[in-house]
């Protein structure tokens, strides 16, 4: 692979930072549904990592027949009542389109019924989840239903990458430090969505020699696995090739390591059925 | 054929009640979670059952009733919801809008309405109840549950052609609730009853309504002419068995049929398939009438019993009997 295609710049539809980042991957952050088009057509289908897409509820997204095959992303605050969301299914559930909810409990729900239906989720586990008790239940479902549905992020990438799992699922997010550059309307880089917001930016892409990506992946892939090189914390959690949130809790119990250890198990049984041919 | 319990809550206070106990029990602020109706979706359609059934207390009364009628729709089941027909004005706008998301919705959505006399319902009730069948009488088949020797059915002509409901009548016969004191239908009093229904069957058969008699009615009860006659009236389809039904608590806890609610109750999660689920409460049913063959002696000789044709009356009333007489520790319940 070409050292540029490594990283992905999510930037902003504006044709000049299309331009701009061209021979590297991007995800393009549209701002509205009518701009997927155009960016279809602006960028070569090897170049889009993904089209991300904001918005309130899944009820009213219609994904068109010529989006189909494209690699949609939408982050949506809730899923909204079911018989809002079912007029659309047929477009939405035969579509590579994913829809993706902060791990809420109304969330998680949304993500089963909707995963039921043949839709493609996917919940935004973080630092900030609490519910682990239904995420642990939803996993239950996930991995070990017996009805065709279609499997919920990230759970499908532990099942799908676990064998060469190292850093958790995060890049699912666009959110691993040393591999996506969030780019803001004026071209300004910075490491993460969260620093972007902050504007605590590392650079331009109007100087890209400058950024030193290789140099930033390095020291970003070392500070993951900073907490690793301690005897404590998550150095001793079986679970921390799947965790994407990596913060050491050395002085309480980790409230996440209950929920991980179970998809680490999970992804284990998925596939161990699978070298089994079950 | 499994019934989902969406809800504990009811609307209306029938003396003859046959979910009392399993009310009675619970505070009634258990709804069915979307968690186990997906569950149960998948357990069904695992196991061959092509329709969802939609119980109460009374089932529109779950707040999100509507969606999961849209969602057992989708999953390609169809789905009967046994209501009082006392519904909100927003259960009716989220019934409509099933109907316009569903096109073909009035072929796999049904409603079998329980309805009382409005001559015995307060007017309010009657009211509430008439709005819906006028709104959507079409996809109703009427019910009556006799609980009185002098019932009337007129009032059920009436509503099927002022409301253009589905030519049919579900009658069931009120049982006795193991443990508990409801009004039912004694077992000296069936012969009055069914007397009373075959007064109705040459009307029935004028007006081309087909009786559809629920699960406890015993075969000897009528003489073959009377056989006959709901033979024609009922189109063939009559039956005296017993219909090994499961009920399914909103908090997924099961049991064989409201009447038996009190025993042997499990929770869904402990089968590991639908096809275990029934087999299990069959099986019950089988146990109970290995003591005891049916509500009358000599239903252990009796030759329809043996050939399938005859259930040997309601398992309830063989329950109440071997407990009067203290025959209930053979059964390990």
């Amino acid at each position: 692979m070409k050292s540029e295609m490594k990283y992905v710049f999510v930037i902003p539809f504006k044709k000049e930072l299309v331009e701009k980042t061209r021979g590297f991957k991007v995800a393009v952050r549209a701002a509205e549904a009518g701009e997927i088009d155009r960016i279809s057509a602006s960028v070569s289908p090897k170049a889009l990592h993904c089209i991300e897409l904001v918005g309130e509820s899944l009820a009213g997204v219609e994904i068109k027949k010529e989006w189909r095959k494209l690699p949609l992303v939408f982050r949506l605050e809730k899923a909204g009542p079911l018989l809002d969301i079912i007029p659309s299914l047929p477009g939405l559930s035969g579509s590579m389109a994913r829809f993706y909810f902060p791990a809420t409990r109304e969330n998680i729900t949304s993500a089963r019924v909707l995963s039921s239906l043949m839709v493609k989720t996917g919940l935004l586990i973080g630092e900030e989840t609490s519910e682990w008790e239904a995420l642990e239940d939803l996993l239950a479902y996930d991995s070990c239903g017996k009805v065709a549905h279609s499997a919920v992020e990230p759970f499908l990438r532990v099942y799908t990458g676990y064998k060469s799992l190292h850093d958790g699922y995060d890049e699912l997010y666009l959110d691993r430090e040393g591999v996506f550059f969030h780019c803001d309307e004026s071209g300004n880089v910075a490491l993460s969505r969260e620093a972007l917001r902050k504007k605590d930016c590392i650079g331009s892409l109007d100087d890209l020699p400058g950024l030193d990506l290789d140099g930033r992946a390095l020291a970003a892939r070392v500070e993951r696995r900073l907490p690793l090189a301690k005897f404590e914390g998550c150095a001793v959690c079986r679970a921390w090739r799947v965790c994407a949130v990596r913060k050491s809790e050395k002085d309480r119990p980790c409230p996440r390591k209950k929920f991980m250890t179970a998809l680490l198990e999970a992804a284990e049984e998925v596939n161990r059925n699978a070298d089994d041919n079950i | 054929m499994p019934n989902i319990l969406l809800t504990q809550k009811c609307v209306r206070s029938c003396p003859y009640c046959f979910a009392r106990k399993q009310m009675n029990e619970n505070d009634g602020g258990d709804t069915l979670k979307w968690e186990d109706l997906v569950y149960l979706a998948d357990m069904f359609a695992q196991g061959g059952c092509k329709e969802m059934r939609f119980l109460g207390g009374e089932p529109t009364l779950h707040p999100a009733f509507s969606d999961f009628v849209a969602y057992s729709l989708q999953r390609g089941f169809s789905v009967t919801v046994f209501t009082s027909g006392i519904m909100s004005d927003k259960v009716k706008a989220g019934l409509r809008r099933v109907y316009k998301t569903f096109p073909g919705a009035d072929k796999d959505l049904s409603f079998l309405c329980n309805l009382n006399d409005p001559e015995v319902s307060p007017p309010e009730e009657t009211k509430k109840v008439e709005e819906f069948l006028g709104e959507f009488g079409a996809s109703v088949m009427p019910g009556f549950n006799i609980y009185r020797k002098d019932f009337s059915l007129d009032f059920l002509f009436r509503y099927i052609e002022n409301y253009k409901l589905r030519r049919s009548i579900r009658l069931g016969i009120t049982h006795p609730i193991f443990k508990e004191n409801n009004s039912y239908i004694s077992i000296p009093g069936m012969k009055e009853v069914t007397e009373r229904i075959m007064g109705y069957v040459p009307r029935l058969i004028k007006e081309d309504v087909a009786p559809s008699l629920d699960c406890g009615f015993p075969l000897c009860h009528f003489d073959d002419a009377q056989l006959g006659l709901l033979y024609k009236a009922s189109r063939g389809t009559g039956k005296f068995t017993c219909g090994s039904p499961v009920d399914i608590g909103p908090d997924m806890m099961a049991w064989a049929c409201f009447p038996l609610s009190g025993i042997r109750r499990r929770s869904v999660y402990e089968f590991d398939s639908y096809r275990e689920m029934m087999d299990y409460y069959r099986d019950l049913g089988r146990d109970i009438r290995k003591e005891s063959a049916g509500i009358y002696e000599k239903c252990a000789a009796c030759d329809w019993l043996k050939r399938g044709l005859c259930g040997g009356g309601c398992t309830a009333h063989i329950l109440k009997e071997m407990d009067n007489s203290n025959r209930l520790g053979a059964l390990n319940l």
